[in-house]
């Protein structure tokens, strides 16, 4: 019996032993087998490509030769599809795989080849980027609250997936986007004259879906016409037309209806991103932004705002404008918003879908991990039929880290192409660790903001007051020396704060704003000749106090006052060196600042309470509206009662004032800057205090984006100018750093990263 | 990391301690100055603290003025380490911002060992349901992670050292609590407190008498062990930016802030790492020392 | 020994009940987040009263504190851990979430701990008094006393940046635990390895072990059968609390590491005054630490017999 088991065993053994080495032969045989298939097909995959390349480039190439006999010049794609005298196309359709540069000089028909005059970008990208990115809010299909976290943070990737009306250009100029051409149909023609009698052949009236629009729309203001373009194509290979956009605002227009109706909502950014002033809860809000949305014919909308605004094409030239296909919303979430006129509060809603997010832009989504944690990844596929400029790559994926450094880390490591936000600090080690950093420049400002609306605490002693000096304000723009900001916070990668916002949103009028100077002495003189004396005794015309004395106030209205400053910003906008700069340079004057450098929280606290006499910020310009940033922190906000320094800039506290928004009824800053009724024409109350506004109705009324540039700069210059009220004292222009490895490049960086497309990134 | 002390074989250890008796404590000190390390750990902390002690003294500059033409210097004989983004004195600065570690550490574990000899001593001698509800309360607060909480308080309740140290405090005393506590239990029933209370001696006269200083040699070493914890969680939350505020250096927020300058001066990063490190190996090589010479090893 | 493990749990919960009390209050005492809340519904405007008012209404923080611990309780109970401020989601499915990239960074540094300090405890006690004794010795204090933020620097520094041995930071796959593993584990692999040499040492010198000795056992099955099995208690100890508190060590390495673990998420909400995630992730992380100290007790009956469980400790 034993000997017979053992036998088995011996046997099994043998066995086993056998097949197991046979196993391990088949495995090799088969994995050398499937490598080789894998190769060959791949190899023939790349070789159909390669042809098909070449075809599609040939057939360009005699297309531009043939418009050329023609017309004398080289075309664009388009003009070759549609050429410009309506006869017909020398190609079918656009070509998929070809880009067509035109560059001037060249002359058509020559006969080098390739012709400089044009040049074909040819093939379907190959390389793949990793991206380390800053921020991971790509808007998700959510449990909570589907839906509505949707457009408003998802930089830099909704610029990319999605395409807006209009495209900010990185010099802030408005360019064609999924509308063609827009223009402004005036208040003073009525609607239906203009339509029928004004008009030779009155449009069709709207097909396929119809929305109703409100009875009692009046036509006193401003209807703004979109010409959309032709041939567009969503990823979904759907057509987009008018439908997809009427659609989008009715959309948003619903989100922010049904977040009003909703109070439970009230932590959720309205989709259009235009901001709602009133509670939800309480107050009567108008959540439309628009009075109508309305198609004309299959590639025209008109939108007509609630209240005039000449800067709706700047307004909604934001990422945030961007056009989802009918039925879904920016999430890529179905169903769910309430159906019903845009004058109305929505219907019921029904459960959201999560879905995966579709647009038209020049990338497609393919995949994204949520993490609430900011630490998600996401990847994008380039649009290869996209219908303007195409993407250089074919892929981006994309990690979200928070800390600069990390991502720095990760470039230097090798595990990222490219890093978003770099930190100016790392940017030498980016550049002698083998990689480099493209720049944006003067995107975003670094800038203070001083209070001017008085705080009273117990016992009705006013807190927080100086900021009301002209002098006190003088004295700490003259203070701040913004080359040192540069050279040792920034190492070099910004500018000298000069502006409020980046000097492209002023065009050609950026200069009519003054550089301002670091003049400490002057900022002493000007101090002591107010009466705020070292110690304070009598005027040392402009002496520099001890080493550990402040200034005091020696008569007047501040008297027997030290001069103590309280300055408040949080963590993200500038780093611990760099407020313990600006401590030392107001002790340099004679300032004692206390400047706390607090979280992202605590700040918007202390910021609320209005405990504060300096507020350190770094606002974004992320629209094309010039008048943006000067209204932003002095529109009207809050309400109560307030006293506020004169208008005029002279010293003293004024009278107290009572705040409502009686005089602003449908609340909606910014269309339509309506001061809020203060019962005193003088005062602008805000947040921050009344301002001489004399430019910012110019600018909201201009008819050009240049004008309103010009009013918009003459603001700043009131705001920040050394001789005004120096209510806004900017310290530097950041750069936006985006470092990589050798082999990659981006060209043409946006100043604003909400806008930053990704077509111009090429890796070799 | 930060070294984590099991309540337990802290408890373990120091109670030996306590129950050996005077002649035996004083056995375990001779041992425990024998040890080099503990002599060196010594030496090193004493140091320490009188270096920071005397910052003013010491400082060759003001660790606020700055000179940004002289940024990022490297060492001279006039800035011995070197100057910082803003051309600050890093050796002024260290020698400043080592005052608040040291400061706070000592008043966090001189504010936990009051409090927890105090409820130590209540629980074991008074016993019942005050000594239930302590221990109840010692329980939780064990359960509770400090760093996660301090963070917390510290966090929500706005920023400083003060608070920071109070927070630390009042999580902090129950480990004491615990071993003084076991170790007054011991002593209530050693026979010379029996005759004592036989005798009509008054609770709070045992306490005093007897249990008090029964257990200070176990809270003092105890302390000892659970400093360098408290040196490391309180430069924790003050380089998560929980803790100390600007212009007042600190080393934990000195680290954090040259996290970002690292590639230019990593310098700037190692001086305060190096600093926080030297202060908690200090206390270490005590606290160790003393746990060797406690160890029956021979 | 189940009846000993019923009654732990039982006795558990007032604990669990009382922390909870404690850092309810706690997140009441911090104030109230409808100011930030308002201001954040849209960074770009300011925020009116009104808002505030209807915020503070919605998230029933115009109720007594009596009221909110009462509702958040009845909740919790039923395992509702109320709702994140900001990212809208529930907070029991974000510690759901968050929770097995903490663990996998908790059983790593475990298995660093043991890898670590056994070796150097051994080693100690073998070269007892030794030079060798000593730079061991040198070796372990100096790790556990430096920061672990410092220390996480230095080790991505050398070892992802300029090595390119491993990831820099964030979860791509199993490389990139090593570093925040070893991170967490060398202050307590000191630690671990400090108390397994001095308890080789004592229980060496044990009158048992001679008996064994005097028996004429071989040296190697001494150690494992008695030397070590009781070394292993204090060294059980240190473990179980690594990690009954990898909450608390996970924090200061999940933000440096960039990993999305519990550690990061409480960060992460306290910064943002993001109360319901707070509270639930520390007591979370409390009930964590008390279920491991169950298990650490119930195993020294299984470790050492002459532990016998039931008895007041």
């Amino acid at each position: 019996m034993i000997g017979w088991i053992s036998k088995k065993v011996a046997e099994r053994r043998r066995q086993s032993g056998f097949t197991l080495i046979e196993l391990l032969v088949v495995i090799v045989i088969l994995g050398v087998l499937s490598a080789v298939v894998v190769f060959a097909v791949r190899g023939t995959g790349d070789k159909g490509q390669a042809a098909a390349y070449l075809t599609d480039v040939k057939t360009v190439r005699t297309a531009e030769e043939s418009f050329c006999a023609r017309f004398g010049r080289y075309g664009t794609e388009d003009e070759l599809v549609a050429p410009p005298d309506g006869g017909k196309g020398f190609l079918s359709e656009k070509s998929t795989y070809s880009d067509v540069e035109l560059s001037s000089g060249g002359t058509c028909g020559s006969s080098s080849s390739p012709n400089s005059a044009y040049s074909v970008r040819v093939g379907l990208p190959t390389a793949v980027v990793s991206v380390a990115a800053n921020t991971d809010q790509w808007p998700t299909a959510d449990s909570a609250t589907p839906g509505y976290r949707t457009s408003y943070f998802a930089y830099p990737l909704n610029a990319n997936v999605y395409d807006p009306l209009i495209i900010i250009g990185s010099d802030y100029s408005l360019q064609p986007g999924v509308a063609t051409s827009w223009e402004p149909i005036p208040t003073s023609v009525n609607r239906a004259a203009f339509t029928s009698a004004n008009n030779p052949t009155p449009l069709p009236l709207p097909t396929g879906i119809t929305y109703t629009n409100a009875p009692d729309r009046p036509y006193n203001k401003t209807t703004w016409r979109f010409h959309i373009r032709q041939g567009v194509k969503f990823h979904n290979g759907a057509d987009l037309t008018a439908d997809d956009v009427i659609w989008t605002w009715r959309d948003r227009q619903a989100i922010m209806t049904k977040q009003a109706a909703d109070s439970s909502l009230t932590t959720v950014t309205n989709t259009l991103g235009f901001t709602k002033n009133g509670s939800p809860a309480s107050a009567p809000v108008v959540p439309d932004a628009f009075d109508s949305v309305e198609k004309i014919d299959q590639f025209t909308v008109d939108l007509t705002p609630k209240t005039e605004n000449l800067r709706l094409p700047e307004q909604i030239a934001h990422p945030k404008g961007a056009i989802v296909p009918v039925g879904k919303h920016f999430d890529g979430s179905t169903g769910g918003l309430p159906a019903g006129p845009y004058n109305g509060n929505g219907g019921a809603s029904t459960a959201l879908v999560p879905g995966t997010p579709v647009g038209s832009g020049p990338f497609q989504w393919m995949s994204y991990t949520s993490n609430p944690d900011f630490s998600g990844s996401a990847s994008f596929a380039a649009n290869t039929v996209y219908w303007g400029v195409k993407a250089q790559v074919k892929q981006m994926n994309y990690t979200f880290i928070l800390d600069p450094v990390t991502r720095a880390n990760k470039v230097l490591a090798g595990e990222a192409d490219m890093a978003i936000d770099v930190d100016p600090l790392s940017v030498g080690a980016i550049n002698s660790g083998g990689g480099h950093v493209v720049t944006a420049s003067y995107g975003q400002n670094l800038l203070i903001y001083i209070n001017k609306v008085v705080k009273y605490g117990p016992g009705g002693t006013p807190k927080y007051d100086l900021g009301t000096d002209p002098a006190v304000r003088k004295a700490v723009s003259l203070a701040i020396d913004r080359p040192t900001f540069v050279t040792n916070i920034y190492q070099g990668n910004a500018a000298p704060g000069r502006w409020m916002g980046p000097p492209g949103i002023l065009g050609t009028h950026a200069n009519d704003v003054p550089a301002l100077a670091y003049d400490a002495p002057q900022a002493r003189t000007v101090l002591d000749s107010a009466g705020w004396t070292c110690g304070g005794g009598a005027s040392g015309a402009g002496t520099a106090c001890g080493a550990s004395e402040y200034r005091v106030k020696n008569g007047g209205t501040f008297a027997g006052r030290s001069l103590n400053l309280r300055l408040i910003g949080n963590d993200i906008s500038l780093s611990q060196a760099g407020y313990d700069l600006l401590v030392a340079e107001m002790k340099a004057v004679g300032i004692n600042l206390q400047a706390d450098r607090l979280s992202v929280t605590n700040r918007s606290t202390e910021y609320t309470a209005g405990d504060f006499d300096l507020d350190l910020e770094l606002p974004n310009q992320n629209d094309a509206n010039p008048a943006f940033l000067p209204t932003l922190r002095f529109a009207c906000t809050r309400t109560g009662t307030f006293r506020f320094a004169p208008a005029d800039g002279t010293n003293g506290v004024g009278p107290a004032v009572n705040v409502t928004k009686s005089g602003n009824p449908d609340g909606t800053w910014p269309f339509g800057n309506t001061p809020c009724n203060t019962g005193s024409p003088n005062t602008t109350p805000a947040v921050l205090g009344p301002f001489d506004n004399t430019y910012v109705p110019a600018a909201d009324n201009a008819t050009t984006q240049d004008a309103a540039q010009a009013a918009a700069a003459q603001q700043m210059k009131i705001l920040v100018g050394q001789n005004q009220t120096n209510v806004v004292v900017p310290i530097t222009g950041q750069f936006r750093i985006y470092g990589m490895r050798s082999n990659v490049n981006l060209g043409d960086p946006h100043p604003s990263q909400t806008s930053q497309r990704w077509v111009s990134l090429t890796k070799s | 990391m930060t070294m984590i002390e099991t309540p337990e074989s802290v408890t373990a250890i120091t109670l030996a301690a306590a129950t050996a008796g005077r002649s035996r404590r004083r056995a375990l000190l001779r041992r425990a100055t024998r040890d080099r390390g503990a002599v060196l750990g010594a030496v090193l902390f004493v140091l320490l603290v009188a270096a920071v002690a005397t910052a003013p003294l010491l400082s060759p500059f003001d660790p606020t003025s700055i000179d940004p033409r002289h940024a990022l210097a490297h060492s001279s004989r006039l800035h011995p380490l070197g100057t910082d983004l803003l051309g600050r004195d890093v050796l002024s600065r260290l020698l400043h911002g080592g005052r608040t570690s040291v400061a706070a550490a000592l008043a966090a574990g001189a504010g936990v060992a009051t409090l927890g000899l105090l409820f130590g001593v209540v629980a074991g001698t008074i016993g019942g349901a005050v000594d239930t509800v302590i221990m109840r309360l010692v329980d939780i607060l064990l359960a509770l992670p400090l760093l996660v909480v301090a963070m917390v308080a510290v966090g929500l309740l706005g920023g400083g050292t003060d608070k920071l140290v109070l927070t630390v405090i009042l999580l902090g005393w129950p480990v004491h609590a615990r071993v003084v506590r076991a170790v007054a239990l011991s002593i209530r029933e050693q026979a010379f407190v029996q005759a004592a209370a036989a005798l009509g001696a008054s609770r709070l006269r045992i306490m005093l008498r007897h249990v008090v200083p029964g257990v200070t040699g176990a809270v003092a070493t105890l302390t000892m062990i659970e400093l360098g914890r408290f040196v490391l969680v309180l430069s924790t939350l003050s380089f998560l930016g929980f803790g100390v505020r600007a212009p007042n250096p600190e080393w934990g927020a000195m680290l954090a802030d040259a996290r970002t300058s690292f590639f230019l001066a990593p310098r700037l990063l190692v001086y305060p790492g190096l600093a926080i490190t030297l202060l908690v190996l200090s206390v270490n090589l005590m606290g160790d020392g003393l746990r060797d010479a406690l160890a029956p090893a021979d | 020994m189940g009846g000993y493990a019923a009654r732990r749990l039982l006795l558990a919960l007032p604990t669990l009940l009382g922390l909870s009390l404690l850092v309810f209050l706690l997140g009441s005492l911090a104030g109230d987040p409808s100011d930030e809340l308002a201001a954040r519904s849209d960074p770009e405007a300011g925020v009116t009263a009104e808002q505030v008012a209807a915020i503070r209404h919605d998230l029933g923080l115009d109720r007594p504190l009596p009221v909110r611990y009462g509702r958040w309780l009845g909740r919790a109970v039923r395992g509702d851990l109320g709702t994140s401020l900001f990212t809208n989601r529930g907070v029991g499915g974000q510690i759901a979430d968050a929770f097995p990239t903490t663990l996998v960074l908790a059983v790593a540094a475990l298995v660093l701990i043991v890898l670590l300090a056994v070796p150097m405890g051994v080693a100690g006690a073998l070269f007892h008094r030794h030079w060798q004794d000593q730079a061991i010795r040198a070796l372990a204090l100096t790790g556990a006393s430096a920061p672990g933020f410092f220390l996480a620097y230095v080790l991505v520094h050398v070892f992802a940046v300029r090595l390119r041995l491993l990831p820099v930071a964030g979860l791509s796959g199993a490389r990139s635990v090593v570093l925040p593993a070893f991170t967490l584990a060398v202050g307590p692999a000191a630690m671990v390895s400090r108390l397994l040499r001095a308890s080789l040492l004592e229980v060496v010198g044990e009158d048992y072990i001679r008996t064994a000795r005097g028996k004429g056992l071989a040296a190697v099955p001494v150690l494992v059968n008695h030397a070590v099995r009781n070394a292993a208690l204090p060294v059980l100890t240190v473990v179980g609390s690594v990690f009954g508190r990898m909450i608390e060590g996970a924090v200061v390495i999940e933000v440096v590491f960039s990993r999305p673990g519990i550690g990061q998420l409480t960060y992460n909400a306290v910064r943002s005054y993001d109360y319901p995630v707070v509270v639930g992730t520390v007591v979370f992380g409390g009930a964590m630490f008390m279920l491991v100290n169950l298990l650490v007790d119930l195993s020294y009956g299984l470790v050492d017999p002459r532990v016998r469980l039931g008895r007041a400790r």
